[in-house]
């Protein structure tokens, strides 16, 4: 499988050779023009292609473990709850840290999806003066995903 | 290519780290390295020139390992080198102020723990920051300006023992 010229291995490297904890190289790593352009222009579909090669032993030879990294981070910020299953179903082989940063992507989650809930206020005599009433909207978050 | 890491086999372990009060610290020794590796510490010399490199990748201690637990494991979560300032009763110095052996703890903009290192030779000019050695996450040991390294620089302080 080819990387996509756009990736920079060494750059996505020289991030995950000098990071001390998954918090640094989260953060670091979701900085990254690499990592961007990831989330960016690669599907859900075909980054979890890129990691499933990745973590292959064929991969695994070719390409730096930073590597996997990245594609993970990328995959996180499209849809958490894919990129945890991803993980379910692939052991981390060879990945350390590879609980931590989803633990990391999943507390760094904001609210996308929100759910309008609409409801008029009792009426209360003594707020009533026209008679018109108005309609207050609440709106509360039902589902999370990451934000990039 | 030569793996040293080697899949289906454990790639971690774990030791006893306590502080002075006794209480444990979680740490865990990292064997993740490949010979990919080995190979990239031209990247760091090519991005940080002033700073010098021992030429081994020892994955099994972080900069905390080294700085906290004698190189004998990483210590990978900011609460507990936060814990062991604390606990073993580390005081802040004033950066022109700090000699060889005080330890020097880089936070980021979160107050996240990033780096620590030891503090190699004072402050001298023209740049009056320390010499700082310190291990640079997966990769060796170098020694650099503490301002000279690729951690936040906002937010760091030193620390000596006094008690």
């Amino acid at each position: 499988m080819n990387i996509p010229r756009e990736i920079n291995v060494e750059e996505i490297d020289l991030i995950y050779i000098v990071s001390n904890t998954p918090a640094y190289l989260f953060k670091r790593m979701r900085g990254s023009e690499s990592v961007l352009w990831m989330a960016s222009n690669l599907s859900t579909e075909k980054l979890v292609q890129l990691y499933t090669y990745l973590r292959s032993e064929e991969g695994n030879n070719n390409y730096p473990v930073s590597l996997s990294y990245a594609t993970l981070i990328a995959l996180s910020t499209k849809e958490l709850s894919l990129a945890t299953d991803t993980l379910k179903r692939l052991p981390l082989i060879g990945l350390d840290w590879g609980k931590q940063i989803l633990s990391i992507a999943n507390s760094q989650a904001v609210p996308t999806l929100t759910t309008d809930l609409k409801f008029t206020p009792p009426r209360q005599r003594s707020l009533i003066f026209g008679g018109s009433t108005s309609e207050n909207t609440l709106t509360i978050p039902s589902s999370v995903r990451l934000k990039l | 290519m030569t793996v040293l890491s080697i899949p289906g086999m454990p790639h971690s372990g774990k030791i006893v780290v306590q502080t002075r009060c006794g209480n444990d610290i979680p740490n865990t020794q990292v064997h993740e390295l490949t010979a990919y590796h080995l190979h990239t510490i031209h990247l760091l010399e090519k991005q940080y020139p002033q700073a010098e490199f021992k030429p081994k990748f020892i994955p099994i201690y972080n900069c905390h390992g080294m700085t906290f637990a004698a190189r004998r494991t990483g210590i990978f979560e900011g609460l507990s080198v936060r814990q062991i300032l604390r606990e073993d009763k580390y005081a802040e110095i004033d950066r022109l102020e700090t000699l060889p052996g005080d330890i020097i703890v880089y936070f980021d903009d979160r107050g996240d723990v990033e780096h620590s290192g030891f503090v190699l030779e004072k402050p001298k000019p023209p740049v009056y920051y320390p010499r700082i050695v310190s291990k640079w996450g997966h990769g060796p040991e170098a020694t650099h300006f503490a301002n000279h390294c690729p951690y936040s620089l906002g937010d760091v302080h030193y620390f000596r023992i006094n008690e």
